[in-house]
Formats: C-alpha cells, structure tokens, sequence
C-alpha cells in the first residue's frame, strides 16, 4: 500500500513538473511588465519592438521572434526532403545491411550533442557561408548569418525527421503496397506515390518535433547567429538574432532588467512552441479528413 | 516497363541514395573537422590538467641538495639543455600567445628540485611544490659557494643554452624556483561532469521507475492516466533552455530553504533530473512491458502480493531495459549545456564543489566557444571526449538491448525468485 501511493506520488509528480515550469517561469517572465526590480517595461513594445539594446534599455522583441520563425521553418523546410527521401532510402530501397548502415549513420547524427555542432558550425559552416558570400561580392560578419543558422538546424533537424518518417513508412499496411505494385506501378512509383502519402501523418509529427527542436535549440546557435541589434533581418548572409540566442547573451549580470527580462523571452519561447504544436494539429487533422476522403 | 518508366525510376532512385549521401558526407564533415581539430592536442596533460595556468614559486632547504651527478635519458633531443648538477632539462619553445617559454622536458626522479614547497602566501603555502616536466622555468634564484645570491633565467632575458650552464657551474644550491604551470586542460570539468551525472541519477532514477512502474502497473486506465502521459510528452517536448530557468526560478528557492545559494552543481543536478524525467520514464515502461504478463500472474498464483511480485518478479526481469534506460539518460547529460549554463554558471573550476558553480565538459565547451577568439583547439579536444563517451554509452544500449532480445523468449523468471518460492 505505501508502494502503491509511492508510485502515484512520483508519477503525478512528474507530471506536474511541466505544469509547474510553465507557471513558475511565466510568474516571473511578466515580472518586468508590472514593476518588478530595475524599472518596467512596455508589454506592446517588447512584443512589436525592432530593436534590441540592453545597453540602452530598449528591448523590442518582435523582430527576434520573426527572425526565429524564420530561420526555424526554413532549417526544417530544408531537411525535410533529404528526410523523406532517406527515408524512403532507408525503408524501400535498400536492403540488409545497407539499410541498418544507413540507419545508423542518421542516429549517430541525432546522437552527436549540440555544442559539437556548435564548434563544427562555428569552423566550417560559417566559412562555407563566408565563401558564398563572396562568390556573390557579398561581405559577411566572418560568416555569422542568418544563412549559416538556417543550415545548422537544417542538419540539426534532419536525424528526427527521418527516424520519424522511417517508422511512419515501416507502419504503412502491406496491402496498400501490393495493391499499388498490382496495378502495374513500379516498386519506386509506389514508394513515392502510395507510401509517403501514406505515412505523412508521422512525417508530419517528425517536422513538428524538428522545428520544437530549432525553436528551442539554444548553444549551437548562439555561437554563429551574430546577434544583429535590429531587424528582422531579411538577408540570409546578414547576421540574425533568435530567441535562445538572445537569453544566453549577457550571462554576466544576475540582477536587474537585463537578468529578468530573458524570462520574458523565455516565455515567449514557450508560447512560440506551443502555438506552432496547435497549429500543426489542426493542420494535421484537416490533412486526415482529406485524405480520408480520398481513400 | 516501358524504357521512359525505368528512366525515371532510375532517378528518383539516385535522388533518395543522393539525400542519404549528403547525410553521411554531413557527418563526416563534423568528424574530421572535430578530430583533425582536437586530435593533435588530445594527450594525457590535457585530460588531466588544470584548465588555469597557475604560477608557482617554490622554496628549497640547502640540505636536500648533495653533490651527485645526473645522467640525462637517451630520449632527449639537441633542443633539450640539460642541467646535469640538478638533474633537469629545458627547452626554449613559443606558446600559444605567441611569447617564448622555457619549458622543462625532463626531471629525474631523484633530483632535488622535486623537494621544494611552496612559499607564497596562501592556503597552499607550504604544500609540496611541483616541479615536472611541461612547466615552464621564469626565473631561478641561487647561492653560490660564498653564499651570494644570484638569479638566472627567461626574466633576466637569458636563454636555456646561456642560464642552465651558468647554474651548473656556479650554484651550489637553488632557494628559489618561479615557474608555471600550464592551463588548457579539462580536468575540473571532467570531475564535475561525473558528479553531476551521479547527481542526476540520484535524483531522477527512482522518481522515473516509479513513475513508470506507477503507470504500467497501477494506473487505471482513465483520464488521470491520459492527462500524466500527455504530461510527460509535454514534458519531453521543452526546450533545455527552459529547463534552466526552471532551475532558477522553481529548483532555487527551494535549495535555498537549505542553505544552498547560487549555481552550483547540486542546482544543475536537481534540473537535470526533471530534465531526464520523460527519457527514463518512457524506457523503463517499454522494458516494464516487455516482461511477459505470464511471470507476474505466476508470481500471483503462488500467493506472492502485487508489492512482492512487482519487487521480486516484475522488475528484476525488466533490469535490463531499465540500465539501458540510465545509460540514455547518461549520454543525454554528458551532452547537455543550456540546461546548465544558467544553472551551473560559465566559470571554469579546477577544482569542483558540489556547492558551487563550475562547468560540465559541455559547458567548457560553450565557454571556449564564446567571445572573440574561440579556442578550436581545446574545444574540440573536448568534443572528442565527449563523443567518444556517448559512442560507448551508446553501443553499451545497443549490446545490451540484443542480449536481452536474445534471451528474452527464454520461459525461465530470475534464479532469486525461485529460490525465495522455494523456502
């Protein structure tokens, strides 16, 4: 009996615990919007501002928002094909041996932590960026970009997006297949035309959880953003300024605005993920009752 | 197949053996970029040293000093300018900062100069000093036969082939050794990477298992149930870096009620534990439900409780799955930095408390990584370290995982269980 309240205890205690962040890290994100220590803050400017100066007090976050959306959808948006094509690699095309090498080549990528793609971005992407730049006579901040950011959670993303799409399409019914190979069409004609369709409810959870991954995705890119002061930045060989970029600058302060208001930002982060988890549902869910129809 | 048909098959083949293509070269890149990187400076010192350089100086005693006579080893090149009274050998070198450094390449075991202790104030004062190969000489002072003071070395703008032979001819005994000891290394970071990891694990391996075993096992299949799972998906789903302000604003005050004040690796361990929470939750159920319900229903025959079975029956067999569990939630630490750079602080730490901020190899890296001048090098000697980590941790699941897979069709529960029916 006291075993029995013990794992009821730990299991609503872990559930309670994503409750508790989001109302503990809120309480004190509004902090700087009511009056808290080191001065107050406008709610509509920090949600609309183009500009970021903490030395000067000024914290308009609206361009940091658009720029994260930016570089987060476009990251995904790039990964997404090489995903759903690896994929269709992985779980049609290849067989054996090669299929489990491959296999392991996109979980050793989802293993590698995101520092080490940090360091590698900081060395090599963004000198791949800084040499484009100048193919196009374009001048860049040592290759700290938008540009740079974007292919960084490009390849960040891609290891979840595949494994995600490669469940999706090991779970497609045989039938469907043998039907489609039935009615004359090509084993690859029915990989791209019968299976991925068939599986885009698991590609699309994989690029929802590969852009909850670029939204929130913090050191890596933070060590080649470049932290622009104001935007949105438009540019892609410009350099960006993203939400988690944003609450890891300035670690030295512990007190006043400067401290507080990267609780805002956190907020923000979270609202950002939330409502794009909401939007995707219902996209998904439209998507079902589509393709439920046409089947 | 028409031939149109088979060309175009053709290519949307290449297409898909083309997007695996450029996910390994991806990968590659990243490894030889970190290897060629970090390889070189990779060694023993780095793994073992402090990461801030530290100057010593260092007294002796004229008694430790006698009149023997020092055979350097074969191994020492023409560089290498051998003190043959006091046993040593220098080399003039060129730092990372570009400045010249007279770096000690030899020490015999016996010499004299292992006996200093050093003299600066401090709380070091009177520690043994050390005196060995790869710290660098800046000055030496010493006595000669008359009892005269004099000082020879880098700071009286002397190289190695000029000062070591002065030393050798005229000093009877050296009073004092002013030297450095080389930075760079990874050691504290290191040290608090483990404390952290058996911090985390405390914490959050027994809340997960009874999470786990509360949901496989006594959870009813309602709405509660539903809404704790939704939850801890949710959970699942939070970026690190919310984590970290989690640590701050829910984890802090309450450490504080005991006296715990600022970052500090308790603080980062504590986060760390929620953060695990889904990981260790989600495989320890997949390893609960991987035991067969035949086991526990035997176990329930014979008259055992649920308490006991569960205990006894149901979560030895599972053990394996749940160690997998825990190595996951290893490799997932080792790799972690946003959850602890709020947490934990960004300040290096030789030598690490668990009261007190200080960096996981991660966060070293981050560190490294931040500012002007990035130190590639040391950051990517690190990131060896850590990836050779979590490749070991991760093979470690994968041998484990088909250990069990093979045994697992086998009908006969733990040999502990039978023996505890039988008497």
């Amino acid at each position: 009996m006291v075993f029995r309240n013990l794992f009821r205890i730990a299991g609503v205690l872990a559930a309670v615990m994503v409750i508790l962040i989001i109302i503990f890290v809120t309480s004190r994100g509004i902090r700087p919007f009511i009056g808290g220590e080191g001065g107050r803050l406008d709610l509509k400017e920090f949600l609309t501002g183009s500009r970021w100066r903490s030395d000067q007090g000024i914290y308009g976050l609206g361009f940091v928002i658009i720029n994260t959306l930016l570089v987060s959808i476009a990251g995904g948006v790039l990964a997404l094909p090489s995903a759903v094509l690896s994929a269709i690699l992985i779980t049609r095309i290849a067989k054996g041996k090669v299929s489990v090498f491959l296999t392991t080549i996109v979980e050793t990528l989802a293993a590698i932590p995101s520092v080490v793609y940090g360091v590698f971005a900081a060395g090599k992407i963004t000198v791949l960026v800084r040499d484009l730049g100048h193919l196009f006579g374009i001048s860049t901040y040592g290759g700290n970009s938008s540009l740079a950011v974007i292919l960084l959670l490009a390849i960040m993303t891609y290891p979840t997006m595949t494994t995600l799409a490669v469940s999706g399409m090991r779970s497609v019914p045989r039938q469907l297949d043998s039907a489609s190979l039935a009615l004359g069409a090509t084993p690859t004609q029915t990989s791209f035309k019968v299976i991925v369709p068939a599986a885009r409810s698991s590609i699309v959870t994989g690029f929802t959880l590969g852009l909850g991954r670029a939204f929130g995705e913090a050191t890596a890119v933070s060590m080649i953003a470049g932290n622009a002061l104001t935007g949105p930045t438009w540019n892609p060989f410009d350099i960006t300024r993203t939400l988690t970029s944003t609450m890891l600058t300035g670690l030295h302060e512990t007190t006043g605005l400067d401290y507080e208001v990267r609780f805002s930002v956190g907020v923000i982060l979270m609202v950002v993920i939330i409502s794009m988890n909401l939007l995707v549902a219902a996209a998904k869910k439209r998507l079902e009752k589509k393709g439920g129809a046409a089947l | 197949m028409t031939r149109a048909r088979k060309a175009k098959d053709i290519l949307m083949q290449s297409i898909t053996w083309a997007a695996s293509g450029l996910s390994a070269w991806v990968l590659i890149a990243i490894l030889v970029f970190i290897f060629t990187n970090g390889w070189k400076l990779l060694d023993w010192s780095v793994l073992s040293g402090n990461y801030h350089a530290r100057n010593i100086v260092s007294g002796f005693v004229k008694e430790s000093f006698d009149e023997s006579v020092f055979t350097p080893p074969l191994s020492l090149s023409a560089e290498d300018i051998v003190s043959v009274k006091f046993g040593f050998a220098v080399r003039d070198e060129v730092d990372k900062q570009k400045n010249h450094v007279h770096t000690i390449t030899w020490v015999d075991d016996r010499s004299p100069l292992r006996e200093g202790t050093i003299t600066t104030a401090g709380a070091a004062q009177g520690d043994p000093a050390p005196f060995a190969s790869g710290m660098s000489v800046n000055k030496i002072v010493f006595s000669d036969a008359d009892g005269r003071e004099e000082t020879v070395g880098r700071l009286k703008q002397q190289s190695p082939r000029e000062w070591v032979p002065i030393l050798d001819s005229r000093a009877a005994f050296i009073k004092e050794f002013h030297g450095k000891e080389p930075g760079g290394g990874m050691r504290g970071s290191l040290l608090a990477t483990l404390m952290l990891i058996g911090l985390s694990l405390l914490f959050s391996v027994p809340v997960g298992i009874f999470a786990a075993v509360y949901l496989h096992a006594v959870a009813k299949q309602n709405r509660l149930t539903k809404f704790i799972r939704s939850s801890i998906e949710l959970l699942a789903g939070v970026p690190s870096i919310i984590f970290s302000m989690m640590g701050i604003t829910l984890i802090f005050p309450l450490i504080k009620i005991f006296g715990l004040g600022g970052q500090s690796i308790i603080l980062g361990g504590l986060t760390m534990a929620v953060l695990l929470l889904p990981v260790l939750i989600r495989q320890t159920e997949e390893a609960l439900r991987a035991v067969p319900s035949s086991y526990a229903q035997a176990s329930l025959a014979l008259g055992a409780t649920q308490t006991e079975t569960l205990f006894r029956v149901v979560l030895p067999s599972a053990k394996n799955g749940i160690f997998s569990a825990c190595l996951l939630a290893v490799s997932r630490i080792v790799g972690e930095s946003a959850a602890l750079i709020f947490t934990m602080g960004t300040a290096i730490q030789d030598f690490p408390k668990l009261t007190e901020g200080s960096t996981s190899l991660a966060v070293q890296i981050y560190v490294l990584m931040r500012g002007e001048n990035p130190n590639f090098r040391l950051a990517s000697a690190i990131s060896i370290v850590i990836l050779i980590m979590i490749l070991i941790l991760n093979l470690t699941v994968k041998i484990v995982s088909e250990l069990t897979d093979r045994k697992g069709n086998a009908s006969c529960p733990p040999r502990r269980v039978k023996a505890s029916k039988a008497s």
